[in-house]
């Protein structure tokens, strides 16, 4: 069941996530073309790419959001595309997703959006119990005081914070970050890059993060990879991967640090 | 938050009980009206013709609707039997030698049965009596009637085609022809025929003349709505033509009537009668009327007309008393 | 490593007719899901009243406006000729037939397809294009359960409930024309009214509601939570709803009519 891969990198434990020769298009457009990945336990993986790589499919992918075309996708020894509904459902428990646009209920408060769940799967769970535990989770990532605003009437960086609650509150063993900086502001941008690090420090959870930010990629990984044209083509640290001569790197890179 | 959403279910508990309510009053307020919740006995008359009842119409006695009809089938005996339900309320008040007939709650409403009559000696109907029907009526029968008429004016064509040939035929001497008795009396029961079916048809205009003035009420609505447009102008169309043909035969008839007294006159000389321009001209002129009369009427017309043998008898005799003066 | 299987492209019939099929069976297999999770616990009645909250008594005064209106001026409308006939009498049995049988449910069906149908093919598709409903998924809730079950019971339950009141306001604009007009009682006008009104019309017309509350919300639904291409996709999932769930409607109330018109003689 869990096959070992001790190749290289940070990798020092489990192999909580395995990929194997992963492939899928979208109506004859391939996106990702034979993608392999192991990612270790407590460790943050930034998937390095541009838009529209599959960066994003590749996560949704690992979460049973997408099916693969081919390949072998397994998360804590369980293949995911195979799993029934139910099963999926329990394996989710121990995922939190951070989507690109937070991905906030519009119709419901902060605080019905962190309890969404919460009351699904914690039935037993008192009124009062839950809203201690939100408030907690709230205060724990400066958000107090906003239990009762809507999404609409927060900023972006805030959103990001209470989609982070929202998964944090299930204590999640995995963590993924779909663009967690994405259009926010670079002060924004250290903020939750520190928030990431620090949910894995106090958590110890495994995390993906997909971005094409490099300072978010530099701060909060402790392994890149280098998505291109459907495959990795570099991974390692992020000075290995950027010490290269490589056009495709290069111009990444470039851009990033343009000035 | 909490009391917000129970405000919600609140309203929409409310919201729902009030739809549910009117639902339910909808329901009662028909099944008031529909005697659902009504006991019923049922009853049966036979018809000839039920001219479109159909099962749900009403059923009124005195007036008030006591029930409604349950089915209406072909019974293979004489005709349609139906089967009505009657409120068990309202029985006491209809005994078994009551009548039905079949009307409508309208001019142009829907059919009903209209139970009439009954002596309070008879006693009360009971569930499964069958009341004697009554015939009512109909629009089918006026234009059973006009048939009945058309028929008649077909015979006195008849009849005047057989003068007609006699004269052609050449049967007997013209005086014999003219003297025939039965000529005469034919004739005179020809004028009578017409007479009478001028009668009719005067009497079944004036039937439809109203009936369809109440339903003319052009471009109305409700008359559009209720009724079928073809029938209805067919209906118009055809009282346009009786009234002409009962002008027409109005004037045969009084033609005729002169001609068949000429005749009878024996005061007058039957030669002058023969030469009478007049009598000719009558006959010719009567012809004429009928023909414009119907089509019917038209086909045996024509061919009457176009013989020429009435034409070519009177020329003939013109030719001879011209000899007959030299 | 299994080998490369890059899906060949080959259609059964053609690209569009396929993907026309392939619909047709996604909706298929669209109701058949909601009719697997409506009976299925867990229940979300929570949600399912605050959607009969916002469908049915948000509704409720643009439905109770538009009857009497529709009541008044068909009242108004029909007067003239009627009473050239001299039956104006009759004008409470034709409102009751035009209403009770046709109207009330149809123009009730047809404001809810424009108002509470755009709206959840909005919500929806902006929930989807904004990743809320992966959101959901992800939470490991049913968001089928939670966003379309509730709906699709909310707006079946409510559509008839809001027919309910369309007709007895459509009526009594009715009824305000006529009693103005005629002087007619109260109870006369009802009486007349229902006069003509068989149960099997008042049956129908509920069936009819409750036929289209099901269309306008899985209509909705259905293009809501497959909307796709971003916000354009929203737009579009709001616009299409409306549209489709109209014209269903429009077939159905034909399908229904027939069906119910050959009950009615066949019996």
């Amino acid at each position: 069941m869990q096959d070992k891969h001790k190749d290289g990198g940070m990798g020092n434990g489990e192999v909580v996530i395995s990929v194997r020769g992963l492939y899928k298009s979208f109506e004859d457009i391939p996106v990702l073309e034979g993608v392999d990945l192991d990612v270790y336990n407590s460790e943050n993986v930034v998937v390095l790419g541009r838009s529209g790589s599959g960066k994003s499919v590749l996560i949704k992918i690992i979460a049973g959001l997408l099916k693969p075309d081919a390949g072998v996708v397994k998360v804590m020894g369980e293949q995911v595309d195979k799993l029934k509904k139910k099963e999926l459902r329990q394996l989710r428990l121990k995922i939190g997703f951070l989507f690109q646009g937070s991905a906030l209920y519009d119709s419901m408060t902060v605080k019905e959006n962190i309890e969404f769940s919460m009351v699904r799967h914690f039935k037993n769970m008192a009124a009062s119990e839950v809203s201690k535990a939100i408030a907690e989770i709230l205060d724990s990532l400066g958000l107090e005081h906003t239990e009762n605003k809507m999404p609409s009437e927060l900023s972006g960086g805030q959103k990001k914070r209470v989609g982070i609650a929202r998964t944090l509150i299930l204590h999640p063993e995995i963590m993924l970050y779909d663009e967690p900086t994405g259009g926010l502001d670079p002060v924004t941008s250290v903020e939750i890059n520190e928030l990431i690090n620090e949910v894995q420090k106090k958590y110890n959870t495994t995390s993906i993060i997909i971005t094409h930010d490099l300072t978010c990629a530099k701060t909060t990984g402790d392994r890149v990879l280098m998505l291109h044209d459907g495959k990795f083509i570099r991974q390692g640290s992020f000075e290995e991967v950027f010490d290269s001569n490589d056009e495709r790197v290069k111009s990444f890179y470039d851009y990033n640090f343009i000035q | 938050m909490k009391s917000s959403k129970n405000k919600k279910a609140v309203i929409v508990g409310l919201f729902s009980i009030v739809g549910i309510a009117i639902f339910l009053v909808g329901v009662f307020a028909l099944g008031g009206q529909h005697s659902l919740f009504v006991t019923t006995i049922t009853v049966k008359a036979s018809f000839t013709d039920v001219n479109g009842l159909t099962a749900g119409n009403n059923v009124w006695f005195e007036g008030v609707k006591v029930g409604t009809v349950k089915s209406v089938s072909l019974s293979g005996k004489p005709g349609v039997e139906i089967q009505m339900n009657i409120g068990k309320k309202s029985c006491q008040y209809i005994h078994n030698d009551a009548k039905a007939k079949i009307g409508s709650d309208g001019l142009i409403g829907n059919r009903i049965v209209i139970i009439m009559g009954g002596t309070a000696d008879s006693p009360v109907i009971k569930d499964g009596d069958i009341i004697e029907a009554e015939k009512a009526l109909t629009t089918d029968d006026l234009v059973n009637t006009l048939q009945k008429n058309n028929l008649n004016l077909l015979d006195i064509t008849g009849d005047l085609k057989t003068i007609s040939r006699r004269i052609a035929n050449g049967e007997g001497t013209i005086g014999k022809l003219l003297k025939d008795e039965s000529l005469v009396s034919n004739l005179q029961s020809v004028v009578d025929i017409v007479k009478q079916a001028s009668v009719n048809t005067r009497q079944i205009t004036s039937n439809l003349e109203s009936y369809s003035s109440k339903l003319e009420a052009k471009g109305s609505f409700a008359n559009d709505l209720v009724t079928d447009t073809i029938i209805f102008s067919k209906l118009r169309e055809t009282v346009i033509h009786i009234r002409e043909i009962s002008k027409t035969i109005a004037v045969v008839a009084a033609d005729l009537q002169t001609a068949g007294e000429n005749i009878n006159d024996s005061s007058k000389p039957i030669g002058a009668l023969i030469h009478d321009r007049e009598a000719a001209d009558n006959l010719k002129t009567i012809l004429k009327n009928l023909a414009s009369g119907s089509h019917k009427l038209d086909e045996d017309l024509e061919a009457l007309q176009h013989n020429f043998l009435l034409r070519g008898f009177f020329r003939k005799k013109e030719k001879e008393e011209a000899k007959a003066k030299k | 490593m299994e080998p490369i299987s890059k899906q060949p492209a080959k259609y059964v019939i053609s690209k569009n007719v396929d993907s026309f099929f392939s619909e047709i069976y996604a909706i298929i297999k669209f109701i058949g899901l909601f009719f697997k999770e409506v009976f299925t616990p867990p229940y979300e009645p929570r949600e399912v009243i605050k959607q009969c909250y916002e469908i049915g008594y948000r509704s409720l005064a643009l439905i109770s406006l538009t009857g009497f209106i529709t009541g008044l001026v068909f009242t108004k409308q029909s007067r003239p000729s009627l009473s050239e006939f001299g039956a104006t009498s009759w004008l409470p049995s034709l409102v009751g037939i035009a209403i009770i049988r046709a109207l009330a449910p149809l123009i009730t069906a047809l404001i809810c397809a424009g108002k509470v149908g755009s709206n959840i093919g909005a919500e929806l598709g902006s929930m989807r294009v904004s990743e809320q409903i992966e959101a959901m998924e992800m939470s490991a809730a049913d968001p089928f359960k939670f966003l379309v079950v509730s709906r699709v019971v909310a707006t079946t339950i409510m559509v008839p409930l809001l027919v309910m009141y369309m007709g007895l306001i459509g009526l009594l604009g009715s009824y305000v024309n006529v009693h103005v007009n005629e002087q007619t009682s109260f109870t006369v006008f009802f009486h007349d009214a229902l006069v003509k009104i068989s149960f099997l019309d008042y049956t129908a017309s509920v069936i009819k509601a409750i036929v289209y509350g099901f269309t306008i919300g899985i209509v909705g639904c259905y293009k809501g939570f497959n909307a796709t291409k971003g916000t354009e996709g929203v737009g579009r999932a709001a616009n299409v709803s409306v549209v489709i769930s109209m014209f269903l409607i429009f077939i159905e109330e034909i399908i229904i009519v027939q069906i119910i018109n050959w009950i009615r003689y066949a019996g």
